[in-house]
């Protein structure tokens, strides 16, 4: 992710660990967009599906 | 949204400390900052008074200590004000409970979080849990993102990160370390928890111990794990 350290002269090298720097991150929500995990999708588990008769009488 | 991670030095000399407090505070106004994150235990010049506060009630030998949440939120809604925007902070209390705080110059609204786990008083021990727990997981809602608060190692268990989604899907989680972490551990438990939860993962941390071996560092990962 890109940043910028507001307060330090920045080297072009990643750099995470300058004590007192204040980073910046531009977060966009719309470029982090996806498929959230479908917690149904279960349901077509081949393995659940197996043997409709446990537990059933 | 513009978020600013504070990787702050407390071992330096008061007077040090806190001319570069303020400057960040004054950094995060001038470049237009939606968000000020400081790190667990994070320092501030009224660090003495903030010592002697409890954020919760507590009962002492029969006898009931009222809380001071409106001293530690006043405190803290100063320094929002001159930062222009809201501040992400922690800070154990008298008692050894920690906490963080999203206070807001503009808004009431205020969310807090209690840590769980690595911590002499953990939030779990608190009478009320089961009510409590309502508010703790519920996200920061700002500029139409949704922000979870986790601190230090409850990062590294997957429930406190993704029981936020009680609520919904999230758009940020913010761990507040304290820092000397070992990097190869703390960037993947970050990584893990921005994958698993599809959002963005951020986290900052403090230099507080000048004899540690590990350093401190922020990390940033997207709902990708893209660092």
């Amino acid at each position: 992710m890109n940043y910028k350290i507001l307060n330090k002269r920045i080297s072009n090298k990643y750099n995470n660990d300058i004590p007192n720097g204040l980073y910046m991150f531009e977060i966009d929500k719309k470029s982090n967009t996806f498929e959230k995990f479908k917690l149904d999708k279960a349901e077509d588990d081949e393995f659940l599906d197996s043997n409709p008769s446990i537990n059933k009488k | 949204m513009k978020i600013g991670l504070f990787l702050q030095e407390i071992t330096l000399p008061k007077k040090k400390k806190d001319k570069i407090f303020y400057e960040t505070l004054n950094l995060a106004r001038d470049n237009n900052l939606d968000l000020l994150v400081f790190p667990e235990h994070f320092y501030c010049p009224e660090d003495e008074e903030l010592e002697n506060y409890a954020y919760l009630s507590y009962e002492i030998e029969e006898n009931i200590e009222e809380c001071d949440f409106d001293k530690i939120i006043d405190t803290f809604k100063k320094y929002s004000e001159i930062a222009n925007c809201p501040i992400l902070v922690s800070r154990a209390d008298k008692y050894g409970f920690i906490y963080a705080l999203y206070v807001s110059p503009y808004e009431e609204n205020i969310k807090w979080y209690g840590k769980h786990i690595a911590t002499d008083f953990s939030v779990f021990d608190i009478t009320d849990y089961e009510e409590a727990v309502k508010e703790i997981f519920m996200p920061i809602d700002y500029k139409g993102y949704k922000i979870g608060v986790t601190i230090c190692y409850d990062s590294t268990k997957p429930l406190f990160s993704r029981f936020y989604k009680a609520y919904g899907d999230i758009d940020i989680l913010i761990n507040l370390t304290g820092g000397h972490v070992d990097y190869k551990k703390w960037s993947i438990y970050q990584k893990a928890r921005a994958l698993e939860n599809k959002c963005y993962n951020l986290c900052t941390m403090a230099y507080y111990d000048e004899g540690k071996r590990n350093k401190s560092y922020v990390f940033a990962y997207d709902g990708f794990g893209k660092k």
